[in-house]
This record gives C-alpha cells, sequence and structure tokens, in this order.
C-alpha cells in the first residue's frame, strides 16, 4: 500500500470520527431547525472544489503563475471526503426542505441523496487522479484537469440546485449554478492569496515568483469583476421581471434587519474592497494585503451563505462555531500534512 | 549636431542605449527608434524619464463617463417625471447600464485624447515627410554645439 | 520564395532575426499585391448580395413593414435574429484581441488583426437591422438622447435604449482598438510604397516613426484599451440579452441568458473567425505564420464555449421543469416537438453535438475538418437565435394568442445583403491593410 493511500486511509477514520462528533452537536444541542450543518457544508465545499479547481482551470490554460501555488492548494483535496461523511450527517435535516413531504421526480429524498454523494465522490475520485497526475507532471495532467472541471461545474451546480435552491422553493434562478462555481473559484483563488502570504518565504525561492503573486492578484481582481457582473446580472433580471415567485428571495432578506443590512455587506466585501484596492499593482504585489483581501473574500461567501439558508433553516450560533471551528481545524490539520500524502515517485 | 548610431543586434542597441544614459546625457536629448514595441528598452529609459502620463485621462475619462451617466439619466427623468413599466423614477439597476457603457465610452476617448497629447501623434511633419529606419534600432543623440 | 522551418522559440542569431522580420514584413504586404481573378470574383459575388439586400431593403421602405414575414403575436423575427448575429460575430474579434491579450496568450497574434476588423464590420453589419427593423429608418436618430423643442428624453429604463448605448459604444471602442493597433503596421505599410499610395499609407500612420515616446505611450494606450474593451464586450452582449430576459415571455426571462449569451458569441464569434482565417491563410500562403498549432488553440476555445452553451441549454430546461411553471414548461416541451423542432434539433446538433469532436486532438488539428465544423456551428448559433426569439413568441401564455412565423423573401434578401455587406468589407480589408500584426510578430523574435 503507498504512502498516499495508507494517509487517505487514515483521514477516512479521522473524519468518519469526527463527522459522528458533528452529528452529535447537530442534534443533540438543541438549536432548532439547525442551519449550521449546512453552512459548514456550503462554506467548506466552494473553497476545496474551487482551489482544486483553480489548479485544473490553470493546468488546462498552461497557466505558468500556478507553479509555486499547485502543491499547496492541491494539499485540500481529502477534505472532499470529510464533506462526503458530514453530508451524511446531514441527511436527518433533508426533513426541512420544502419538498420533502410531497417528493416529484428530481426533488425526492433517496434520488437527493444518492446524487449529492455521488458527485461528492467523483469530485474527490477526480481530484485525487488530479493531484497526482499534476505533480509528477505526468502526460495526462491536461486530461485529467477537463474531467475534473467538468466534474466540478456538476457538483457546484447540484450544490447551487440541490442544497440551496430547493430550500428557497418555489424560487428559482438558471444562473444560480453558474453562480455557485464561480464563487467557489474565487473563494479558491483567495485560499491561493492566503497561501502567499503564510508561505511567502517559501515561495519566494521558487522560479517566477513575484510575476506569479501578481497574476494571481489579478485574477482575484478579475473574479472580483466577474462576480460582481454575475451578481448584478442576477438581480437585475429578478428586478426587471419584477415576478412574485422571483423577488420573494430578494424581498424576504432586504425588508428587515439584520439581513438587508448584510445582504448589502456582503457586496462590498466581495465586489466593492477587492475591486477598489486590487486595481493598484503596490497592494496587489504586498502579501499582507492579499490575506487581508482574502479574508475578505472568504467572509463575504461566508456571510452570503448564511443570509441564503438563514430564513428557511434558522442557524444557532453555538453549534455553527463548534462545527466550523471542527472542520477548520482539520482543514489546517490536513493542509499541514500534505507533504505525506502528495508525496509521489519519480522526478 | 545630432549624433546617430545604427543597430541591426538588440543587445548591442541596448548596450549602447544604456552606456549613453548612464553618461550623463540629459534623456530628453536621448531619442532611441525602434521597430517593435520593446518593454526591456522601456525599462531602461524610465529609470531616466517619468512613467507614461497616460492612466490619468483614462482615469479622468471613465470617472466622468459614470458620473455623467447617472446625470444625463437621473436629471432627464426628473425633467419630465413619468412611470414607465412601473419601475420607480430613478432606477438605479436600470442606470448602471447606462453609466457603465458611457465610462468604457469616455475612459476609451479620453486614453485616445491622451495619446493623442502626450505622444505628438499625429506628428504632421512626418506625414509630409516620413521616417523608416526598417528593422534597425537606431539611437540619436542632440548634443550641444561647443 | 524559399519555405523554411523557423522555430520562433528557440533563441536565434541577429542574422536570422532580421531575415525572419524581413519575410513576414514581406509575406504579410504580400497578401496586399494586385488581386487574383478569384479575390474579384469573390468582391462580385459580394456585391451582388449587397445589391439584392439593397433592393429588397428598398421594396420594404416603399411599401412598408407588410412585406416582412413579422406581425403578431411574432413581432420579433428574422432581422433582430441577424442583429443578434452579428452583435455575436463581433465578440470573438474583441475576445482575442483584448481578452488574450490581457491573458498573454501568444497566438493570439495571428488572428488579432482579422479578428478586429472583423468585429468592426460586423458590428456595421449588425447596426443595420435595428434600423431595418424600426420601419420608418429616417427616425432612427431618436434613439439618441439629444435635447429638443418638446424637451422629450428617452428611456433610460428600456433595455433597447441600453442597446443603443452599447453597441454605440461598442463600435466606437472597437474601431478605436483596430486603428490604434494598426498604426505601426501601417507605417511598415508606408515603406514599401510609392507615389500617391506612399501619401495615403503617410496620413493614416499619422506620421509614426518608432520612437521611444511614441512607443511608451502607445503601449499604455493599448493596454487601457484592452482593459476596457473586456468589460465592454462582456456587457454588450449581455445588454443584447437583456432585451429578451427584462420581459416575462416564457423561454426569454431567465437570469443565465447574459452569460449564456456571451458564451455563444464567443463561440460563433471564433467559429468566423476560423471560417475567415482558413482560406485567408491559404489564398495568401500564411501558412508559415499561421500554424496548425494557433489554430488547435483557438479550437480550444471554440470547445469551452460550446460547453457552456451546451452547459445552458441543459440548465435552462431542467429550471423550466424544475420551477412547475406551466408557461416556462409549455414553452421548453414546444421547442421539441413544436413546428420548428427541426430547427432545434439543427441547433442543437451544429452548437453541442459537433464540436464535442473537437475533444480529439486529431481532429482539432485537422485545418479542413475545423473549417468544416465552423460552418456548421454558425449555422448553429443563427438558427439559435432564431429559436430563442421566434419560438418564444410563437407560444406565449395564451393558446388562443399563439401563432407562426416564416420570413418572406424580402426578410431572406435583406440576410443576404447582409452577409454580402460583411464579406465586402472583409474582402476590402484584406487587400488594403495588413492582415497579420507585424510588429507584434517582429517583437516575440526579439
Amino acid at each position: 500500500m503507498s504512502r498516499t493511500n495508507s494517509k487517505l486511509l487514515q483521514f477516512t477514520v479521522v473524519f468518519a470520527v469526527v463527522s459522528a462528533l458533528v452529528y452529535l452537536i447537530e442534534y443533540f444541542i438543541p438549536s432548532g431547525k439547525g442551519g449550521s450543518l449546512l453552512f459548514n457544508l456550503l462554506f467548506w465545499v466552494a473553497i476545496v472544489e474551487g482551489a482544486v479547481a483553480v489548479v485544473a482551470a490553470a493546468v488546462v490554460t498552461n497557466g505558468k503563475w500556478i507553479f509555486p501555488y499547485k502543491r499547496d492548494l492541491l494539499g485540500v483535496y481529502p477534505l472532499l471526503l470529510l464533506i462526503t461523511f458530514l453530508f451524511v450527517a446531514f441527511i436527518p435535516r433533508i426533513e426541512y426542505y420544502p419538498w420533502a413531504h410531497e417528493p416529484g421526480i428530481w426533488l425526492n429524498k433517496n434520488l437527493f441523496i444518492i446524487r449529492c454523494i455521488v458527485f461528492l465522490l467523483a469530485a474527490f475520485g477526480t481530484a485525487h487522479l488530479l493531484a497526482r497526475e499534476v505533480l509528477r507532471d505526468g502526460p495526462k495532467k491536461r486530461f485529467y484537469a477537463v474531467i475534473y472541471l467538468l466534474v466540478y461545474v456538476i457538483s457546484q451546480t447540484s450544490v447551487a440546485f440541490d442544497w440551496v435552491m430547493s430550500l428557497n422553493y418555489p424560487w428559482y434562478s438558471t444562473l444560480f449554478g453558474g453562480y455557485f462555481f464561480i464563487e467557489a473559484f474565487y473563494t479558491g483563488l483567495a485560499l491561493g492569496g492566503i497561501l502567499t502570504f503564510l508561505l511567502y518565504k517559501q515561495y519566494q525561492q521558487m522560479e517566477g515568483f513575484p510575476k506569479a503573486q501578481m497574476d494571481m492578484a489579478t485574477l482575484l481582481f478579475a473574479f472580483s469583476v466577474f462576480w460582481g457582473s454575475q451578481f448584478y446580472t442576477q438581480y437585475l433580471v429578478i428586478w426587471y421581471g419584477n415576478l412574485p415567485e422571483e423577488v420573494s428571495l430578494i424581498v424576504h432578506r432586504i425588508s428587515h434587519s439584520p439581513t438587508r443590512e448584510l445582504s448589502y455587506l456582503v457586496i462590498v466585501l466581495l465586489f466593492f474592497i477587492p475591486f477598489v484596492t486590487l486595481i493598484s499593482r503596490k497592494l496587489k504585489a504586498n502579501p499582507r494585503f492579499l490575506l487581508i483581501i482574502s479574508l475578505i473574500v472568504w467572509l463575504g461567501i461566508a456571510l452570503e451563505r448564511l443570509i441564503l439558508i438563514g430564513p428557511v433553516l434558522t442557524v444557532h450560533p453555538v453549534p455553527l462555531i463548534i462545527e466550523f471551528f471542527l472542520v477548520g481545524a482539520l482543514f489546517i490539520w490536513v493542509f499541514r500534512q500534505r507533504d505525506q500524502f502528495l508525496a509521489v515517485a519519480g522526478p | 549636431m545630432k549624433e546617430e548610431f545604427r543597430f541591426e543586434d538588440r543587445e548591442e542597441f541596448i548596450k549602447k542605449l544604456e552606456e549613453v544614459l548612464a553618461s550623463g546625457v540629459a534623456p530628453e536629448k536621448v531619442n532611441a527608434v525602434y521597430p517593435h514595441p520593446d518593454h526591456h528598452i522601456e525599462e531602461i529609459f524610465e529609470k531616466y524619464v517619468p512613467k507614461s502620463k497616460l492612466k490619468f485621462f483614462t482615469l479622468l475619462g471613465g470617472l466622468s463617463g459614470t458620473i455623467g451617466g447617472f446625470a444625463l439619466t437621473i436629471l432627464t427623468v426628473l425633467h419630465w417625471p413619468m412611470i414607465t413599466g412601473g419601475k420607480p423614477l430613478i432606477s438605479i439597476p436600470a442606470f448602471i447600464v447606462i453609466a457603465f457603457e458611457m465610462t468604457i465610452l469616455f475612459g476609451a476617448l479620453a486614453s485616445l485624447t491622451g495619446f493623442v497629447l502626450l505622444s505628438r501623434v499625429p506628428n504632421f511633419k512626418r506625414i509630409l515627410y516620413p521616417e523608416d529606419y526598417g528593422n534597425e534600432f537606431v539611437l540619436q543623440i542632440e548634443r550641444e554645439d561647443p | 520564395m524559399k519555405h523554411k522551418e523557423v522555430d520562433t522559440a528557440k533563441p536565434m542569431t541577429v542574422r536570422e532575426k532580421i531575415d525572419y522580420q524581413n519575410e513576414i514584413e514581406e509575406r504579410v504586404l504580400g497578401a496586399m499585391r494586385k488581386p487574383t481573378p478569384l479575390y474579384w470574383v469573390g468582391l462580385g459575388i459580394s456585391l451582388l448580395m449587397v445589391l439584392i439586400g439593397a433592393i429588397s431593403w428598398t421594396h420594404q421602405i416603399r411599401i412598408g413593414m407588410g412585406v416582412a414575414g413579422i406581425n403578431n403575436p411574432v413581432g420579433w423575427g428574422v432581422y433582430i435574429t441577424d442583429f443578434v448575429f452579428w452583435v455575436g460575430i463581433a465578440h470573438s474579434g474583441t475576445l482575442i484581441s483584448a481578452i488574450l491579450f490581457l491573458f498573454r496568450a501568444k497566438f493570439r497574434s495571428r488572428f488579432n488583426r482579422s479578428a478586429e476588423a472583423m468585429t468592426v464590420f460586423a458590428v456595421l453589419t449588425a447596426g443595420l437591422f435595428p434600423l431595418i427593423h424600426l420601419g420608418r429608418v429616417w427616425f432612427a436618430y431618436w434613439l439618441f438622447p439629444y435635447p429638443n423643442q418638446r424637451l422629450l428624453w428617452v428611456n433610460f429604463r428600456s433595455p433597447l435604449i441600453w442597446d443603443v448605448f452599447a453597441v454605440s459604444t461598442y463600435l466606437t471602442v472597437s474601431a478605436i482598438f483596430f486603428y490604434v493597433g494598426m498604426i505601426p503596421d501601417l507605417a511598415i505599410v508606408r515603406r514599401f510604397k510609392k507615389g500617391f499610395a506612399k501619401r495615403i499609407y503617410s496620413v493614416l500612420s499619422l506620421g509614426w516613426t518608432g520612437t521611444f515616446k511614441e512607443w511608451q505611450h502607445y503601449n499604455q494606450l493599448y493596454k487601457y484599451l484592452a482593459a476596457l474593451a473586456t468589460p465592454l464586450v462582456i456587457s454588450v452582449h449581455s445588454v443584447v440579452s437583456w432585451d429578451f430576459a427584462m420581459s416575462v415571455i416564457p423561454g426569454w426571462h431567465t437570469t443565465i441568458f447574459a452569460p449564456y449569451f456571451v458564451a455563444g458569441a464567443i463561440f460563433s464569434g471564433c467559429a468566423m473567425v476560423i471560417t475567415l482565417v482558413v482560406p485567408m491563410r491559404k489564398m495568401f500562403k500564411l501558412e508559415k505564420i499561421i500554424t496548425v498549432d494557433d489554430f488547435d488553440k483557438l479550437a480550444q476555445i471554440l470547445l469551452f464555449t460550446s460547453l457552456i452553451v451546451g452547459y445552458a441549454y441543459i440548465v435552462e430546461y431542467t429550471i423550466a421543469f424544475w420551477s412547475g411553471n406551466v408557461f416556462e414548461e409549455s414553452q421548453f416541451i414546444y421547442r421539441v416537438v413544436g413546428e420548428y423542432k427541426w430547427f432545434y434539433y439543427l441547433m442543437f446538433f451544429c452548437n453541442v453535438i459537433l464540436p464535442l469532436t473537437l475533444f480529439s486532438n486529431r481532429l482539432r488539428r485537422n485545418i479542413s475538418y475545423l473549417f468544416i465544423v465552423s460552418i456548421f456551428v454558425n449555422i448553429g448559433m443563427w438558427f439559435e437565435r432564431f429559436n430563442i426569439i421566434v419560438m418564444s413568441l410563437a407560444h406565449d401564455f395564451d393558446p388562443y394568442a399563439w401563432g407562426f412565423y416564416m420570413p418572406s423573401l424580402v426578410e431572406f434578401g435583406i440576410t443576404l445583403g447582409s452577409f454580402g455587406w460583411f464579406f465586402t468589407w472583409f474582402l476590402i480589408f484584406a487587400k488594403t491593410l495588413p492582415i497579420i500584426s507585424i510588429t507584434e510578430l517582429k517583437e516575440e523574435v526579439a
């Protein structure tokens, strides 16, 4: 058994234990219709799938800027397994979905569970193959990158439509899937921004580094614009059409505090702040600033997801925080061991 | 008096250019002509001369476009307040489109104006009497007559 | 002229560089030499098509809009389809010249000039259609906000006015971008011309010499124009899509429309670039400059955008049934079983199924195959717009208001004329201006 596989087995065991722990916290701390687990699923799935997608996209387009980052960004992929386990722990909560008691062909409990698990495992499997192939610079790396990206798009679309959109049934928006995979990519890039600060010393010695950082920051800037345009596009069509089933989602959230203020804050965090500051070359070159901006982006995504699920599945702060830090600790734990499971034989 | 050096080799030209600029000749007296955009030559020059100020034109143009776009839409709609399509009079989401397009339009036009003013193109003397150096790298130095 | 493979990736000696640069000049400017009979035949056919279009339009103006097939309930037909189609074609020009410039993709320098020219001409073509569709074309200036004695202003909340702003901005900016990118090349053309022609190119090149001062500001200008054009190109087709999405017609009112239209536009535009550049490369013997590798990259963009378009088709369907909205459901069932179903299948085949073959490396690098695919994509994308526009209008909420539309001969004539008009411009461009950016190719070997 190779070192990677034994490490992954170890992770599986730990993930299973932690997921059981999360299950206990979620269901035995009285917290009403808990949305805390769903929030954590939504937040971490974006970061983990997004980070791998950033590498895959750079491999497909032959982007040289990924060189310093690729190893570390790929180092988060085993967490997709954790997310799968956490999803299993989430299964009893499906009861709270509005369609749960009158299931349809697509939205029924069994199909929902099966497809979500299949998509998550497919993302994990393709990310695993991609990581191995990219790090040994194999001939099939572009092939796996394309496959991963296809799975990524499907998986994030499923996250958007199944996990979030169906929660707000009968609200619907065709852009929502695209909006989610752009957001996930954005958070993945933000992870790159955080790593720039944390591993600055190490990166500095790598080939073409200052330029790679610049490109990474420029992409972060580009994605702030891209996010802004997608948000606006979605909002504008809903605002203009003014159809009851469509505007309900927005009206529900901006008609009272605090979701109203938080909704505006999300736009500021995800669009205005990165857009205005990252124009400057000086700030793009500053790793400390990149850290701050990246954390702002993560905060924006977290808030947005909270607002999307909050009014339907009430979120109780105690389990939310405990679960968040549990998953976060595992995130750091796995990331710190990346040299062990990413190690590959050969040059 | 005008001194002129012509090179076929870019490396030799760059060496000479660095030498001349380092020797303390006023940079505005040194003129280089080269056949294609070259960032390295620009970097050498920009150690001695200020960077292009074109970005201020773009910025000003863009900002005036944004402000102009919102002003045009909001002021005209207030001038003849008529509700259409059940939308509020001042419909910011709709006006963003106009303001955005005008930002880009004015930004591009202002950049072009900036280019014309800064680089002295069109150069009427050269339109009448064009100067062509082909693929050569040319260094011209104006020296004060002794 | 001798054929010698030059590998631009390897470092060259000074002599080799100069030879290579001279050869580029000669090859690109060689395309501007006296036209062959084939060229005149092509130009003649294009002009004939323009004539047919002009006659059709004159007929429509004389008799009235009744000669076109559009009527209730399908008030938007082939004219709007053509408009969206041509605006879409325009998009890849800006993609290739601006976005790929910002991404520093090397293969862009092979295609950018023809793609930019295509952009300008396609917007010129597209701009005609709203005017044709208006009927009383002499009142077209009413679309612009201008001070008038009745103190009337246009309705800025109308997506059609957004379109006026978007398309006119796009025409202006892409024309500036096209011209600015060409200035140093025009100075090279000037060097090779004599007599009166030299005079003309001297004026066109604005007395460009290539001094440091010129290059310094020029490079900045080019960068900023690229940075401005990139969001612009995305906004223009978004605005075009909002002409539809702002309504509440089933099949039109959907949030994915903007990114879906942008991807579709780039998709069709890349196909048109391939359609134009493949014969051009052959005719002017540019095989050495525009290599198979370059086409391979372009084909990858084609494939990528095709996947996005395919994704959008599927999502539109899924959500129509997912939402439980009877009107949406009915519209999407109508698309596959209604009167226009064959158009729908054609569109799906050309835009989604056929491009999937480009996953194969062999096929992607086969220029003739690529050419054929690009033509199918052009057809498919035209039908996509037709399907979206006509099917949604023919089959909206009330079954008593459903209808059927077929374009009349006049509409066919004008559509044919628009192709002629576009190709006429492009053919004139190919003989009067440098079709590949010479200075950028030189920069690569430096």
